[in-house]
């Protein structure tokens, strides 16, 4: 346990020892700032007008209007950031060949792929909590349901350790960054729109194939529901993810 | 040849993977698909053939036995993680996490599904990726975890067309059918909780109920839907939960039609002629019920006459001077009540929220000893309230004249012996003005052995006196009639209907007195708005912290961390 906590804050350090790291944070608190202003002004306008409407009063509830608008423009940022978070979690240390003297510690691999993994959820982490004070502001003007304030959050943290976890797997494939960042983000494309394809599709298993994508199951906890079916995914998803990235570190050591 | 034969290989794979797909998406498998499969078969083998020596040469090294064993294992992980989402899908459970429970179902809705003692069929038709289908499936998905009786099916119309035409399907936006063996329900406008529900309730109740609104008397319009003071949108929710709402006039209908269970007197402004009143009292006596809501100063004569049911409405006006039941921004006039304003009672015990009122008048019991009818007192002000008689003056608490706190201002009675009424026999005075009292003077020898005391008697009658005398046609008396008085209407219009719990306190009313005991409780909740309006100075402190504090904090701490890292 000791060793994968010593992984995991190394990790961690990394990220705010490189620009990478505070570029992927001041990006994210631009990008989700503005957003947050854009869409705080468009709801504002939306809820003035609809004051005047004695029949428009239910429809316009910052719950159900504004945080899923929101909210669902976070995972198109995630989309981006992850593969660049992860991208060099395996990627750098096999091309500066630093991986054999991790390899050569008496450590073994699932304890550096989780500690690596918690390394960076902990840095997504940090970024999230750079976002607080969102909800801070609409408490100020609002009233927000604090259900659904966590619920998205708590669906950004599980979005974001999925997208993590396929980057880390992506990442323990090639020793060049881009093409773990390429990769990463086209298998998360792919998984972000499976929903929405599956959508139009009659057969049972391209309905199947949807609920594989990662979108179907954010929806709920934005709207403050707890679906044990979407744990169970999103745990699930994660833990393959990761023990096939387990199983590719652990080949280093036969190679 | 052997160089080339791992770009067969790779087209061979790739037709079986395409022939794959499509075998796995398409209804019917077409010609061309089956023959790229069994090409891609044969290019596969042949480049497998061909590479057998270094395939074999592979298989028997080290490194392939580990890698064998490592997607072995893989395998093993996504078979499982498989099997544990169909479990999990399977036997899906789901916590509401909001603090207003917004995705909970009523308890309305859960006691109507849960009593369901007959299978219901809800079809669903809905196209694919259409935003209320969703909703909807989510919601029934609720439904389906209260009763085994209830089995849900989504049909997609295009697809379906068979179903689609069986249950006569045409509208392109989603059409809902409730079907109870031969009985169906249809729903093609809105898919929310109240409306389903509402829908198995007029499926599985088997009976309409009949509310008659009176007119004539300036009364509250049912059909308006649109100003503030209708009941419109009350009519609507009756109309939801399978009531049939009519209109009366007594006066020129010559009697209260007997098909009416309810008959509601909303406030009217002209008072009720003794024959009309007579029409009423019969309407109970044979066991019919009354919904009464006046607002201060209307209709002495009809207020008087409540007096046989055992019931008195204060001439005076309710001011109430506890902060906590008052209404934020209203004046005194305003009344909240919540918590132990309700006494125990089928109407108000499942309310657990609160009832606004506007400008009320007080409702009480007449006479505590009075056999033949019960009477409740169900809902009072706080103690700090009074009902203030000389409401055309500056208000202040006259002890001896005004009623203190706590007042009640909604009365049931309970017929138990219809002769107490005693229809027909009824001398109707109305008080005078110094004393704003209603009197009542009953004769005993036509009321049946009914108490011929019942009524006040110190009060003094010098105003106009009408006999009710008007020909009272014959009639079964028959126990069980039901007598509501409120002393207010604003509660139920269309401008505080939907405020508060006002609405249940109206549908658990009328459930009541039509004997719809499984329909008396809270209804879905509306939503709780969470709307808001930035002020110009509001907005800029957002979109400073948002895009230039927020982002800057962020680069400062790359900045330290770039000059520490230099500075070591």
């Amino acid at each position: 346990m000791n060793a994968i906590l010593a992984i995991a804050r190394r990790e961690l350090d990394s990220y705010f020892a490189t620009p990478l790291g505070w570029v992927a944070l001041t990006g994210f608190v631009f990008i989700t700032g503005f957003f947050f202003t854009f869409f705080l002004f468009q709801f504002n306008q939306y809820a003035v007008s609809a004051g005047f409407d004695p029949y428009g009063g239910g429809a316009v509830d910052l719950n159900e209007v504004l945080l899923p608008m929101f909210f669902g423009n976070w995972m198109v940022v995630l989309l981006l950031m992850c593969p660049a978070i992860s991208m060099r979690i395996f990627a750098e240390d096999i091309h500066q060949r630093s991986f054999e003297l991790l390899l050569s510690s008496p450590v073994g691999s699932g304890a550096i792929v989780l500690g690596k993994f918690l390394g960076a959820m902990g840095f997504m982490a940090v970024t999230f909590a750079a976002t607080l004070y969102q909800p801070a502001v609409l408490y100020w003007l609002g009233a927000p349901d604090p259900g659904v304030i966590t619920g998205s959050y708590l669906s950004m943290l599980l979005f974001s350790a999925c997208c993590i976890s396929v980057g880390m797997l992506a990442s323990a494939f090639t020793r060049s960054q881009v093409i773990a960042f390429m990769t990463t983000f086209a298998i998360l494309l792919v998984l972000f729109l499976l929903p929405g394809l599956a959508e139009g599709a009659s057969s049972d298993w391209m309905q199947a194939l949807g609920e594989v994508g990662m979108g179907s199951h954010v929806e709920d906890f934005g709207k403050g529901l707890l679906h044990t079916r979407h744990v169970v995914y999103f745990v699930t998803f994660i833990g393959v993810c990761l023990f096939a990235t387990q199983q590719r570190v652990e080949s280093f050591r036969w190679r | 040849m052997q160089r080339f034969t791992w770009i067969l290989g790779g087209i061979g794979l790739l037709a079986v993977l395409a022939f794959g797909a499509h075998a796995a998406t398409a209804d019917v498998w077409m010609v061309q698909w089956e023959v790229a499969g069994g090409v891609g078969a044969a290019l596969l083998f042949v480049s497998l053939w061909f590479d057998r020596e270094s395939i074999r040469r592979y298989l028997q090294s080290r490194g392939a036995q580990y890698s064998a064993m490592a997607w072995a294992l893989i395998a093993v992980a996504v078979g499982v993680a498989v099997a544990a989402n169909m479990l999990a899908d399977r036997y899906d459970h789901r916590v509401d996490m909001t603090a207003s429970q917004r995705h909970a179902l009523s308890p309305q809705t859960v006691q109507v599904i849960s009593s369901l003692d007959v299978p219901v069929e809800i079809h669903a038709f809905f196209l694919p990726g259409v935003l209320e289908g969703q909703t909807l499936r989510s919601l029934l998905d609720g439904f389906s975890e209260h009763s085994a009786q209830l089995s849900v099916a989504f049909h997609d119309p295009l697809t379906e067309p068979l179903v689609a035409r069986e249950f006569d399907i045409s509208s392109e936006f989603g059409t809902v059918v409730l079907r109870a063996g031969d009985d169906t329900q249809r729903l093609e406008s809105r898919f929310d909780e109240e409306s389903l529900v509402n829908a198995l309730i007029r499926l599985t109740s088997g009976a309409d109920h009949v509310v008659c609104f009176t007119e004539g008397h300036e009364e509250i319009d049912p059909d308006d839907d649109t100003s503030a003071v209708g009941m419109g949108a009350a009519v609507v929710k009756l109309e939801g939960q399978n009531y049939t709402v009519r209109k009366v006039f007594p006066a020129r209908d010559g009697s209260i039609p007997e098909a009416c269970e309810v008959v509601v007197v909303a406030d009217p402004q002209v008072d009720w002629l003794p024959a009309e009143r007579e029409m009423l009292a019969t309407h109970v006596a044979r066991g019919g019920s009354a919904l009464v809501l006046l607002e201060p100063t209307r209709t002495p004569g009809l207020v008087a006459d409540l007096g046989r049911y055992n019931i008195l409405m204060g001439d005076d006006l309710i001011l109430e001077q506890n902060p906590s039941y008052q209404l934020v921004g209203g004046d005194a006039s305003y009344i909240v009540l919540s918590g132990e304003s309700f006494d125990f009672h089928p109407i108000t015990n499942p309310i657990r929220g609160a009832v606004l009122m506007r400008v009320a008048r007080s409702v009480a019991r007449l006479d505590p000893e009075m056999v033949g009818v019960q009477v409740q007192e169900v809902a009072k002000t706080s103690a700090f309230a009074w009902a203030e008689t000389e409401y055309d003056q500056a208000p202040e608490v006259t002890p001896g004249r005004d009623r203190l706190g706590p007042v009640p201002v909604m009365a049931v009675a309970e017929i138990t012996d219809p002769s107490i009424i005693g229809v027909g026999s009824t001398r109707v005075t109305v008080g005078a003005e110094s004393s704003r009292r209603p009197v009542i003077e009953r004769s005993t020898q036509e009321a049946g052995g009914a108490d011929a005391e019942s009524g006040p008697s110190d009060a003094v009658a010098d105003g106009a006196t009408a006999d009710s005398d008007a020909g009272v046609p014959e009639f079964t008396p028959k126990a069980g009639g039901r007598v509501v008085v409120i002393g207010d209407v604003d509660f139920a219009t269309n401008e505080l209907l939907d405020q508060f719990n006002n609405r249940d306190l109206l549908l658990n009313t009328l459930a009541w007195m039509v004997g719809e005991d499984d329909q008396v409780s809270i209804r879905g909740a509306a939503g709780s708005g969470g709307r808001f309006a930035m002020t110009e100075a509001q907005f800029l402190i957002v979109s400073l912290l948002s895009i230039l504090i927020a982002p800057g904090l962020a680069v400062m701490g790359g900045v330290g961390a770039w000059r520490e890292r230099r500075r070591r």
